[in-house]
């Protein structure tokens, strides 16, 4: 199954994820978040990071939780590949994300995105499983 | 939905009206700046749609306003102007100033002429692009401890001018002096101070540049004077803004306030609209923390400043001082006094990509330009022109004394990376003698000079729309790009 596409907006960018379960296409968003900001296969996956965040409601807890990774990017330098999630309820999740600190000269980044917005925000049930929506501010 | 031509009612050659009852919920009418050809291009997105959504939003004054650079944002139109009254509840919208708080452009002037810049232009380039920094993996070379940062926020360019980063003259050749009143550093959380730290100073990716540029031709020769500009002039034109301090300030509170809105009965058909009443204790918080992101901007941008000032003086010589001509903001909101309705009253003005354009004689203006009126920088798209303007009557009759902000997107971003205009951008711009660098590898093929919509023509519709005044167009020779 495709993990995520991106998503064509005439100011910016954003993306379609996928999962079967709702675990599945919350990790797969993260990736698809990380992937517009650097090429996956350069982050090694030699650290983690426990994550835990809280939302009104399912699509507001999507963007929560992108906003949390965009944060330890941008704020704390942390380029996060994988996301094992621990539980993704209506209000809360929580996941263990693996990668590691950027480092200068290994690591190029793509863009830097600004932040994750709730325009056309997605969050559905398909036939195959979930389907989400976003986009960001690059 | 999608808006026909049919339902635009064409006042002239420059406006189009979209009444209000076009879409339910519409509290007023739109008004388009756009001649034939731009509106061909906004029928095509959700611009217009973005432009009746805000005309939603309670306490309106006026008309919803789109620009003739509109391109569809989120919620908001980028190009768009929303005046709120906050005495009939009137609201604020972070989503109605944008993740890049104080995004804005400032102009530093040289003595020196194109031809003399030419034969050092790629090291000029070069040294530019060591010292001024995209935050894409280099931070900003400016030291500022936790402490400093809260004095920023507050300070803005003043406190970058105090320690160094600039002379005294600089801070009145900003919009607001460089620091607007009203902000509260413990407005902004931790987290957004933690982002901003390490980037005073540097330029961020996306449309972001720095350009050495030339004075290409003047207009108003007498305006171009007051603003010591003149044909073949060496001039520099930063555009940045409060980098990820301001985008978590927008993020934490539109978070609150997309909860808070509930409580205040507020319903909008888009979630980025968020909003809640500017006399509500979350609409005060919010604008303590907008104004500590804007002067955080002003701050960056003093930064910016100074380094190219060092970097044109290691290759010029040490006489060689870049003067500031002026800094605007173009995503901000503002409490101004404005008619409305045959009287004057305190308005919210949110100017989202659009830039305030006051004419002669406002005290806002520095004494030094009052006759000519404010100036208003126009940054153009990679490798085209950028623009001098002053502002003019007819914006404070009209628009609350705005006009545009740029080219406006006509190309989304993978489109243009993936045209064939893309393929062989560096040479093509290098063949036209502008020098470009870049931090990140999408630095240059999204920023294309294909995916923007022409410059010229923007210009020409607020100009003989009557809202600014065209003074002086300017040509890039060399290009930072984040």
């Amino acid at each position: 199954m495709e993990r995520f596409r991106i998503l064509e907006h005439p100011a910016d960018i954003g993306f379609e994820a996928y999962g079967t379960t709702l675990e599945e296409v919350f990790a797969h968003a993260a990736q698809a978040l990380m992937s517009l900001v650097i090429d996956l296969a350069t982050i090694r996956p030699t650290m983690q990071v426990p994550i835990r965040v809280e939302g009104p409601d399912l699509p507001g807890l999507l963007v929560n939780w992108l906003s949390e990774i965009l944060y330890l990017q941008d704020g704390e330098g942390w380029l996060l590949r994988d996301f094992e999630m621990k539980s993704v309820r209506s209000q809360e999740v929580s996941a263990l994300a693996r990668g590691e600190r950027f480092e200068r000269g290994r690591h190029q980044l793509k863009l830097l995105v600004k932040a994750v917005t709730y325009h056309q925000l997605k969050l559905e049930q398909t036939a195959a499983g979930w389907r989400a929506q976003v986009y960001v501010d690059v | 939905m999608s808006l026909e031509r049919s339902q635009l009612q064409q006042l002239d050659d420059y406006r189009w009206l979209i009444p209000q009852g076009t879409k339910p919920g519409m509290r007023t009418d739109a008004l388009v700046y756009a001649n034939e050809r731009l509106l061909q291009d906004l029928l095509k997105d959700q611009s217009l749609e973005q432009a009746m959504n805000v005309a939603m939003l309670p306490g309106i004054a006026g008309r919803s306003l789109a620009m003739p650079d509109i391109h569809q944002g989120y919620g908001f139109p980028i190009g768009g102007v929303a005046a709120t009254l906050p005495d009939e509840g009137g609201v604020i919208s972070p989503g109605g100033v944008g993740f890049d708080i104080n995004c804005g452009v400032r102009l530093l002037a040289s003595t020196l002429t194109v031809d003399a810049v030419r034969p050092r232009l790629r090291d000029l380039v070069n040294q530019l692009f060591r010292d001024v920094p995209s935050g894409a993996g280099r931070g900003g070379y400016v030291r500022a401890s936790y402490q400093d940062l809260e004095r920023i926020l507050r300070e803005g360019a003043a406190w970058m001018v105090e320690k160094g980063y600039g002379q005294p003259e600089d801070l009145t050749h900003c919009e607001e002096n460089g620091a607007i009143d009203g902000a509260d550093p413990d407005a902004v959380s931790d987290r957004a101070k933690k982002r901003g730290l390490p980037q005073v100073g540097t330029l961020g990716s996306g449309n972001h540049f720095l350009e050495v540029q030339y004075v290409e031709r003047v207009f108003e020769p007498e305006i171009a004077q007051t603003l010591g500009l003149y044909e073949h002039q060496v001039v520099v034109l930063i555009h940045s803004g409060s980098r990820g301090l301001g985008h978590q300030v927008c993020t934490d509170y539109l978070r609150d306030m997309d909860e808070a809105m509930r409580r205040y009965g507020i319903s909008l058909p888009d979630r980025q609209l968020a909003c809640v009443p500017v006399h509500s204790r979350e609409g005060q918080a919010y604008l303590a923390a907008m104004r500590a992101a804007a002067n955080f901007a002003w701050a960056n941008r003093q930064g910016i400043t100074h380094f190219t000032r060092q970097a044109f003086k290691r290759i010029f010589g040490e006489k060689e001082e870049l003067r500031v001509v002026y800094d605007v903001c173009h995503n901000i909101a503002k409490l101004e006094r404005h008619r409305v309705d045959g009287r004057e009253r305190q308005v919210m003005v949110h100017r989202k990509g659009a830039t305030r354009a006051f004419p002669a004689g406002r005290p806002e203006i520095p004494e030094a330009y009052r006759a000519t009126g404010q100036p208003v920088l126009i940054p153009g798209s990679m490798g085209t022109a950028s623009y001098v303007l002053v502002g003019a009557e007819g914006a404070m009759q009209e628009t609350f004394g705005t006009t545009c902000h740029g080219a406006g997107r006509v190309l989304s971003r993978t489109a243009a990376k993936k045209s064939e205009y893309a393929q062989n951008a560096r040479q093509r711009l290098e063949e036209q003698g502008i020098i470009v660098r870049a931090e990140t590898k999408d630095g240059i093929t999204e920023e294309i000079p294909e995916a923007y919509k022409d410059v010229d023509t923007v210009i020409d519709v607020v100009h003989n729309a009557g809202l600014s005044q065209r003074v002086a167009r300017l040509r890039p020779i060399g290009v930072i790009k984040g």
